[in-house]
């Protein structure tokens, strides 16, 4: 099948260029007056293949024309692009479907992944976020508010912790300025809500989302190997 | 979806019960109990089985009494370590390092913030005097490298490993309780080895991200471009660069073993992490110097084994 095709293309590219062909010849017969003697099957080089067009083209050009049956329909009906589209048809329908139930069935997501806001507590329950304001400050949308006082303890918390979720622009500075992987992006994308209002986050929610997004966040922040 | 509900409700009970303990703290004592230094503890020797499992195993060798002290400094610098690989820029870098800066500062005025690692090593501080120049010169030195310079020659990457690597290592002699200039002497060999040893175990990860380290001094000698390195990978010429890189690191290895003897043996436990680094050198050998070959991202499961050899006959 693929020889006459590839026969049929090459019959194409010398009857589809009949101009060129002709200068071809002229120049063919005044630099290889006896250019069959060049004519080799196995070599490749320029060489042969001008003396084997030169040879092709001393031929009767009627004779061109008539193609056999067989290497016009391949040409015209691309009867192997036929062939191969069925047998790709063929080989889809073992395969299972791309398409997912989405609000049952979710996508792969990359750990990368920067979506809603959750803060971090330590194994004992202990908050992380130990109030420095790094991410306050590296914010570029201003969308974070930290309110700060020590504790009966001495340590120094957050007594407000809001993140105004219309104003952030998830580009992740946050979690990369927190010193103590307090503040994290999580996978999670489906927080959409009925009123503004409730996109205005407060501590409690925030810290609420890591408590149920613990599991992932701790997978997503491993590192096998020290690099430095 | 309930049972999400239900566990989320679960939470905070837990929350509140595990927090309470530390309310009962007056506020006079700053001083971290012993029961948070237990879950310190145990945060901390996971992140280190974790990010640093070799290191890891060589500090199990370490005498109990300067464990703790050990694992502290230790998680230091995986805290620190990791902080150019979390940030995309070194403007938010630098305010983790100024933070971490701080950090030390108020752990030597014992009012150390709380995080696990600074409780941790303000613990050690009780025990053992450590010197604050050393964790300064490592915060330095982190802050210098979140620009990613190309090293020029072997003598800047020596440096780079003496004010990381080996700064660890007088650390955590000063855990052990050791002043001792010889023991200093084989620590700073064996930190320079392990510290050129890792740039070059991190360099396929590092061309990943487009970054690389290795002098260009020696890159130039063998006529070729960090450019080259990114988009065609391992080479023979490359091959040639980290001959010579790894053989500076295998020089210092083997200058530490002749001082070995000198030095006290309560200083092995801390020389001990030559032995990753050794062994990495090793299987590069035998890898040809192909920094690329996947067998050498691989765990080496005679590490135990030869740590333990190691520790039993006081070599390295």
């Amino acid at each position: 099948m693929f020889s006459v095709s590839r026969a049929a293309r090459s019959l194409n590219v010398i009857a589809g260029r009949p101009q060129v062909s002709l200068l071809n010849t002229r120049l063919a017969a005044s630099v290889f007056p006896t250019g069959i003697r060049y004519t080799h099957r196995s070599s490749g080089d320029t060489v042969t293949v001008r003396a084997r067009r030169e040879q092709r083209l001393n031929e009767d050009p009627e004779k061109l024309m008539v193609q056999p049956v067989l290497d016009r329909a391949a040409q015209e009906m691309f009867f192997t692009e036929i062939v191969r589209t069925m047998w790709l048809v063929l080989e889809q329908m073992f395969k299972p479907p791309y398409t997912i139930m989405y609000p049952n069935e979710k996508g792969p997501i990359s750990p990368r992944f920067r979506g809603e806001h959750a803060l971090r507590r330590y194994p004992t329950g202990e908050e992380r976020c130990i109030a420095c304001k790094l991410c306050e400050a590296i914010c570029p949308a201003q969308a974070i508010t930290i309110e700060a006082e020590p504790r009966e303890d001495g340590s120094r918390r957050t007594t407000r912790y809001d993140i105004d979720m219309t104003k952030c622009i998830y580009c992740g500075f946050c979690q990369e300025a927190c010193p103590v992987d307090a503040i994290v992006e999580s996978q999670n994308f489906e927080f959409t809500t009925e009123t503004r209002e409730e996109l205005l986050y407060n501590k409690e929610k925030l810290l609420a989302n890591g408590d149920k997004w613990e599991a992932e966040l701790a997978r997503n922040l491993k590192a096998d190997h020290l690099y430095r | 979806m309930s049972i999400l509900r239900s566990t989320s409700r679960l939470r905070p009970s837990r929350v509140l019960s595990s927090v309470r303990p530390r309310g009962q703290i007056s506020c006079e004592s700053r001083r971290p109990s012993s029961s948070t230094t237990a879950t310190a503890t145990s945060y901390v020797t996971s992140l280190l089985r974790k990010a640093d499992y070799e290191n890891y195993v060589a500090t199990l060798f370490t005498p109990s009494q300067s464990r703790q002290a050990v694992w502290a400094v230790r998680a230091f610098n995986v805290e620190t370590a990791l902080i150019r690989e979390n940030v995309k820029n070194p403007q938010i870098g630098k305010g983790r390092i100024a933070w971490w800066r701080d950090a030390i500062d108020k752990v030597y005025d014992g009012k150390p913030p709380i995080h696990p690692v600074t409780e941790l090593l303000a613990r050690a501080l009780d025990a053992a005097p450590l010197s604050k120049s050393w964790f300064k010169r490592i915060l330095t030195e982190r802050e210098a490298n979140l620009q990613d310079p190309q090293y020029a020659t072997i003598a800047d990457l020596e440096r780079y490993a003496e004010n990381t690597a080996a700064a660890l290592l007088y650390l955590q002699l000063e855990a052990l309780g050791l002043q001792n200039p010889q023991a200093d002497h084989a620590a700073s060999h064996i930190g320079k080895a392990i510290g050129i040893a890792t740039i070059l175990r991190a360099t396929p990860f590092h061309v990943e991200e487009r970054r690389f380290y290795l002098p260009s001094e020696i890159m130039a000698k063998h006529a070729l471009s960090a450019e080259t390195i990114f988009r065609s990978g391992p080479s023979p010429e490359l091959e040639e660069v980290v001959f010579e890189v790894a053989t500076a690191a295998n020089d210092h290895l083997i200058t530490a073993r002749s001082f070995l003897k000198e030095s006290p043996p309560q200083a092995h436990p801390a020389l001990l992490s030559a032995i990753p680094a050794d062994m990495y050198l090793q299987a590069l050998e035998k890898a040809n110097f192909n920094i690329f070959d996947p067998k050498l991202g691989k765990r080496n499961w005679k590490l135990p084994f030869r740590l333990w050899s190691a520790a039993r006959t006081k070599t390295i």
